[in-house]
């Protein structure tokens, strides 16, 4: 009898209509979205959908489709209340669950984010590690653009941040950490600004988008945001040139930080002080000068850490000017100042507190030349 | 004949303790000791661990008081035929009714994550027909089992939350022993929550005799394991999400899982992967509970035995669940339970082995029952 | 009758004889000795006489007398004074039967003079490095070949006779102070509980004696290898060996024993361990693939790498089956092919099997039928099933890879790992001869884990593995290698 219950319940599930299956070439992959401020105030989304024929690799090495993919776009009252009138401009059901990357158009980034990105959180296939990137051109446009070493633009990005060699100016910041940093009171988002270069026919990183809440308050240069990288201990690879009066135009290649953050408050002012031991390897004097003397060297750094110091300085000023805390700086007041953290009055301090700013900058190597 | 007994030897003790607790908890631990310990809901592990051990000791010195005698088949003999069996009839309830909520969310869980077209019916039934065959194999199978899936299991998850530490920042754990006990909503003593399995061992105590001397060095030891599993979750949780953000999530865990990411392995979102792994503890949690509570029914009724018990409570466990499938709900059911539960799971050993103590009874050396 | 009572002559009792075994066109009847008064009685299909006239010779002639007195030794090989019934019986089982003159008594001599096959390599348990050799139909020759690996005293060979009609020989073979004297009882009761007909292979006695018959994983282990069963002795474990069959029965098992051959130890541990892994992975890999690739394909592609998804969906889509359909005909085709090639003659089956499989692989992807993927999965998975040693439990993990299937494509991963839990809650069930069938993983034995999944070299082997309980737990006195100093 026992038996014969089991092989009933085992029917009932061989007869059932497995519900969730649907085969991933019957689904419409979305590989990037695009997140644009539309007219009275709509919010227009624009789906990059691959056309998985095209993608084949041929044995014969016929030439393929220089588009291997489509664009499908709608407009609606919010992000997701577009979904409905992409799905109807698509023959297979959407499935957001390969998104690399979502671009953002700063014009919709300045207005909040809050209600846009939303769904990005909520959704459960939508992968959180997915890259974000800001564009001052339509996102719709980005997506559609000609690339000459990918055929699918959204696909590079993701290349791009993976590779370790990259991370100079650019800090991935992926869905997970946006929502987490946009709704946090001691910490503030920031997303890389990228930008194509029709000449070239390739994707440029311009700068980094940060955020004040979810608000979009600037961007910085590249410069500065090699800066942040050097404060946060985020950069792998920077880069670094140096004009000097000895040995020309000094340049280092693999510049690394490890910064140290103090935060002191006396009472009415926060003071932050900042230390970073930086280092790097020479790779380049424009006057060819070899066998650096230890005094040279010492010289070299000593310049070089000057530099860095101002630009440090710069770049926190600037950040603070925007009000934008994307070193979370905030967190470590709590931590140190917890009787005293208030999430009310954390800007008004964070805008109005002193800087000092530390560096010691070693030369590593010097290559393969003395 | 060549058989073994029934007795679980130290190890099986050991496993099946460390799952039970592991499958129960890995869900929504996160929530209750970051509500109430702020930023230091990682010391809420160690410390729940310290107040369930008077709870584990007075289930200990009712078993060396009663060696054949489980918790329900003790309280009929301490309090008596009637009062026995009503008290243990509401214990069981009350299991029976902390398992329903769990399996709820276990099945919302994987509804939201896995299946979401497929009918919560199927997922419920699906889950509760493994769980309830592991059930009625009995407390061998049970344990042999959990033996065979905790290494396994203990590797995926040390290597999850290795995977993890890199997005870790240390500034959102500080300070430490910054004490502010919240004991509003959630918080409070929600952080017991975790070892509150353990107390099922209390319903096999008879098969534990052998190894009396052996049961406090291999619950010490599940506590380390479950200390450091829990303590590295949370951290890992709070170190990512911060301690205000976890409370918009419906699973922290699962969360901080889906953040693990390795470039270029076959397997993208590997957090997501890991997970799928864990639910198997949950189902031998599952699978445990059924065990212990049908048994329980079965010595208090008198009928059967709990392998029909098992199959009576499948059903009657599925269609609450069909019917309590809303996720708001359950979980402020969940987090009452998490709050108040540790009054019945270790308040009532406590009372028992205080009252066998004044009323000096105790069981038969021999296999009486 | 009691030939002692009557005394009837020697004539008479040859036609008793005659009468009783039926007449059988087979039987021969030979006078001998040296005045021809004593007569040879045998079946010829069973003893090829020329072979014997030296052992007639030699016989002493005393016995050949009237009135002779017994033979001072009696054995099974020798017995005399046999009843019409006793006589005709050992004459059935290849015995020689003598009836002595005057003294009207009928002696047997056991000659086993029937055809007998030369030793070789089973095949479905070749190994790179070991003896050729494995069991062959002839009790004896099986019970010598593992006389010649344990050279003990306390080597028990214990022998029943089951099947009314085939009256089949069954030997237990163990060593009495290392095997569990419990196990030993258990399966004689078991053999002895066997009522039946007749017993053609070893298979039956398998089924027979097993904890549960109607469990997919088989609870016994079988082997044709004599370097297998006389390790599994050495270990506690009993042996049972039957006549006719070159298979032989080791009990108890466990899983942990199905992915263990001697090749393991005659290599180093470092080779032992790393085959013990390759063929767990290729076993797991056979088992949980295709459900997998059902699951992350139609149920979860997030999981899958972008590029991976891509190229899936790309060539899925050309194909009309859904991908379910496809992943089970090819699953069934791959099944069909087997079971032809084991039918198929030689060398002509190997390549045929193989030239089918990649012919007919290729012509159904161009023809669009199938995608390559998916024959790319199915055919890693039809290879990987063949790591696993253990042919029985082979077959029970492809099936059960068909339930994984299923399951998969009902509930995606969710079905993987509730199917995997039910099958491992099966075996977790599962007791052989009182031994775990999960042991050493579940429960868990430290020492005997040692030889589970990894070989540890043989000087950190001090012990037997504790699963069988043996008797003596210490093998040897331990042997130091040239890292220990």
């Amino acid at each position: 009898m026992v038996h014969k219950l089991w092989l009933f319940l085992a029917l009932i599930f061989c007869l059932s209509g497995c519900w969730d299956q649907e085969e991933v070439s019957k689904r419409a992959l979305v590989l990037a979205m695009g997140l644009d401020q539309a007219a009275e105030g709509k919010i227009k989304v624009s789906l990059q959908i691959p056309i998985v024929e095209e993608l084949l690799i041929v044995p014969s090495g016929a030439a393929v489709s220089a588009k291997p993919f489509a664009l499908v776009s709608a407009e609606g009252s919010s992000a997701f209340a577009t979904v409905p009138g992409l799905n109807a401009k698509t023959q297979t059901s959407l499935f957001f669950g390969q998104i690399q990357t979502v671009f953002i158009n700063t014009e919709l980034a300045r207005k909040g984010l809050t209600g846009p990105t939303d769904f990005l959180r909520r959704h459960p296939t939508v992968p959180p590690q997915a890259f974000l990137l800001l564009t001052e051109r339509p996102a719709h446009e980005m997506l559609e653009v000609r690339l000459i070493s990918k055929r699918i633009p959204s696909y590079s990005t993701v290349t791009f941040f993976h590779s370790n060699n990259k991370k100079d100016q650019v800090f991935p910041q992926r869905i997970w950490e946006f929502n987490r940093n946009i709704r946090s009171q001691t910490q503030d988002a920031f997303i890389p600004l990228i930008e194509y270069d029709t000449k070239e026919e390739t994707f440029i990183i311009k700068g980094l988008g940060v955020f004040d809440g979810d608000r979009l308050a600037g961007i910085l240069s590249g410069e500065e945001t090699r800066m942040v990288g050097l404060l946060t201990g985020k950069t792998r690879n920077a880069y670094l040139s140096i004009p000097t009066e000895r040995f020309g135009r000094i340049t280092f290649r693999k510049v690394t930080a490890a910064p140290r953050t103090k935060i002191e408050h006396n009472g009415h002012q926060l003071l932050f002080r900042f230390h970073v031991n930086a280092q790097g390897f020479l790779v380049e004097s424009t006057r060819g000068i070899t066998r650096f003397t230890p005094e040279d060297l010492e010289w070299i750094q000593t310049k070089t850490a000057l530099y860095l110091n101002r630009e440090i300085k710069k770049a926190v000023q600037r950040l603070q000017a925007l009000n934008s805390d994307i070193l979370a700086l905030g967190e470590k007041y709590r931590a140190h100042y917890p009787r005293k953290w208030d999430p009310a009055n954390w800007k008004l301090l964070y805008s109005e507190a002193k800087i000092e700013v530390s560096v010691k900058f070693t030369v590593t190597r010097s290559g393969t030349m003395l | 004949m060549n058989q073994e007994r029934t007795s679980i030897g130290p190890w099986l003790f050991w496993s099946l303790s460390t799952i039970t607790c592991f499958g129960f908890g890995y869900i929504n631990a996160n929530i209750y000791n970051a509500e109430t310990m702020g930023a230091n809901g990682y010391l809420a592990v160690p410390l729940a661990a310290l107040c369930s051990i008077p709870g584990l000791i007075a289930i200990y010195l009712l078993m060396k008081r009663f060696p054949n005698h489980n918790i329900i088949q003790q309280s009929i003999v301490i309090l008596g035929g009637f009062l026995g069996r009503l008290v243990s009839i509401i214990y069981l309830l009350f299991l029976l009714v902390f398992f329903i909520v769990y399996s709820t969310d276990v099945a919302i869980l994987i509804h939201n994550y896995l299946l979401e077209s497929t009918p919560f019916y199927i997922i419920c039934a699906a889950d509760l027909l493994i769980a309830a065959y592991l059930g009625s194999r009995g407390i061998e199978t049970v344990s042999r089992i959990a033996s065979f899936v905790i290494l396994p299991l203990a590797t995926v998850v040390f290597l999850l939350f290795i995977l993890i530490l890199p997005e870790v920042r240390v500034d959102r754990l500080l300070p430490i022993f910054n004490f502010q006990f919240n004991f509003e909503g959630v918080g409070g003593t929600s952080i017991l929550n975790i070892f509150y399995p353990m107390g099922l061992w209390a319903f096999i105590t008879p098969y534990c005799k052998n190894i009396q001397q052996k049961i406090p060095r291999m619950t010490m030891l599940a506590f380390s394991v479950l200390i450091s599993f829990f303590l590295l979750d949370n951290i890992g949780t709070i170190g990512i999400y911060g301690h205000t953000y976890i409370s918009q999530l419906p699973y922290p865990s699962i969360e901080t899982f889906r953040t693990v990411e390795i470039s270029y392995i076959f397997i993208e979102q590997a957090g997501l992967f890991g997970v799928i792994v864990l639910l198997a503890s949950t189902i031998i949690s599952s699978g445990f509970s059924l065990y212990a509570i049908s048994l329980g029914m079965s010595q208090v009724l008198g009928l059967w035995d709990y392998k029909r018990f098992v199959w009576i409570l499948t059903p009657l466990i599925f269609i609450t669940n069909i019917h309590l499938a809303h996720p708001g709900f359950i979980k402020s059911l969940s987090h009452l339970f998490a709050k108040h539960g540790w009054m019945v799971i270790w308040g009532y050993p406590i009372l028992l082995s205080i009252l066998a103590f004044i009323f000096k009874k105790k069981g038969k050396t021999t296999h009486g029952s | 009758m009691s030939i002692r009572s009557k005394k009837p002559t020697e004539l008479n009792i040859i036609q008793s004889l005659i009468h009783e075994a039926g007449n059988p066109a087979d039987l021969r009847i030979m006078p001998f000795g040296r005045d021809l008064s004593a007569y040879l009685i045998y079946l010829n299909s069973l003893i090829p006489f020329e072979k014997y006239h030296d052992l007639i010779d030699r016989l002493p002639q005393e016995w050949l007398g009237r009135n002779q007195p017994d033979p001072p030794l009696t054995h099974e090989t020798l017995q005399t004074n046999l009843s019409i019934t006793e006589a005709v019986e050992k004459m059935l089982a290849g015995h020689l039967l003598m009836i002595i003159p005057g003294a009207s008594r009928i002696a047997s001599l056991d000659v086993q003079g029937w055809l007998r096959r030369e030793p070789k390599e089973p095949q479905t348990e070749r190994l790179i490095r070991g003896p050729r050799e494995g069991f062959v139909e002839t009790l004896e020759d099986n019970i010598g070949m593992i006389r010649r690996w344990i050279q003990d005293p306390k080597l028990k060979i214990i022998e029943t006779v089951l099947g009314r009609r085939t009256k089949t020989r069954v030997v237990l073979m163990y060593l009495a102070d290392i095997a569990q004297p419990r196990l030993v009882t258990e399966v004689t009761r078991r053999l002895k509980a066997i009522k039946i007909d007749g017993i053609l292979e070893s298979g039956y006695i398998e089924q027979l004696i097993s904890d549960r018959r109607a469990s997919i994983f088989p609870l016994t282990q079988a082997t044709e290898r004599s370097d297998k069963a006389a390790s599994a002795i050495l270990e506690g474990r009993v042996v049972i060996l039957v006549d006719k069959s070159p298979s032989s029965i080791i009990v108890p098992t466990t899983i942990n024993e199905m992915y263990q051959t001697p090749e393991d130890y005659y290599f180093n541990f470092w080779i032992g361990s790393f085959l013990r892994l390759i063929r767990l992975l290729g076993n797991n890999l056979a088992v949980v693939l295709p459900g997998l690739y059902i699951a992350l394909a139609a149920y979860h592609p997030e999981l899958l790498p972008t590029q991976l998804a891509l190229s899936i969906a790309g060539t899925a889509s050309r194909v009309p089956l859904p991908l379910i359909a496809e992943v089970l005909l090819l699953e069934i085709m791959v099944e069909v092919f087997r079971e032809a090639g084991l039918r198929l003659p030689g060398a002509v089956g190997q390549t045929l099997g193989v030239v089918a499989g990649i012919v007919l692989g290729l012509s159904a992807v161009q023809a669009g039928f199938i995608s390559p993927a998916t024959l790319a999965v199915v055919s890693i998975t039809a290879i990987a099933s063949f790591t696993g040693p253990n042919y029985s439990v082979d077959i029970a993990w492809r099936l059960l890879k068909f339930i994984m299937l299923f399951a998969a494509a009902v509930l995606g991963l969710y079905g993987i790992i509730l199917s995997g839990l039910a099958i491992l809650i099966h075996a977790a069930d599962l007791n052989s001869f009182g031994v775990s069938y999960l042991a050493p993983w579940a429960p868990l034995q430290w020492r005997a884990l040692k030889d589970g999944p990894f070989r540890m070299p043989f000087w950190a082997r001090l012990y037997r593995p504790e699963t069988w309980r043996p008797q003596d737990t210490l093998r040897s006195g331990g042997t130091k290698g040239e890292d220990d100093d």
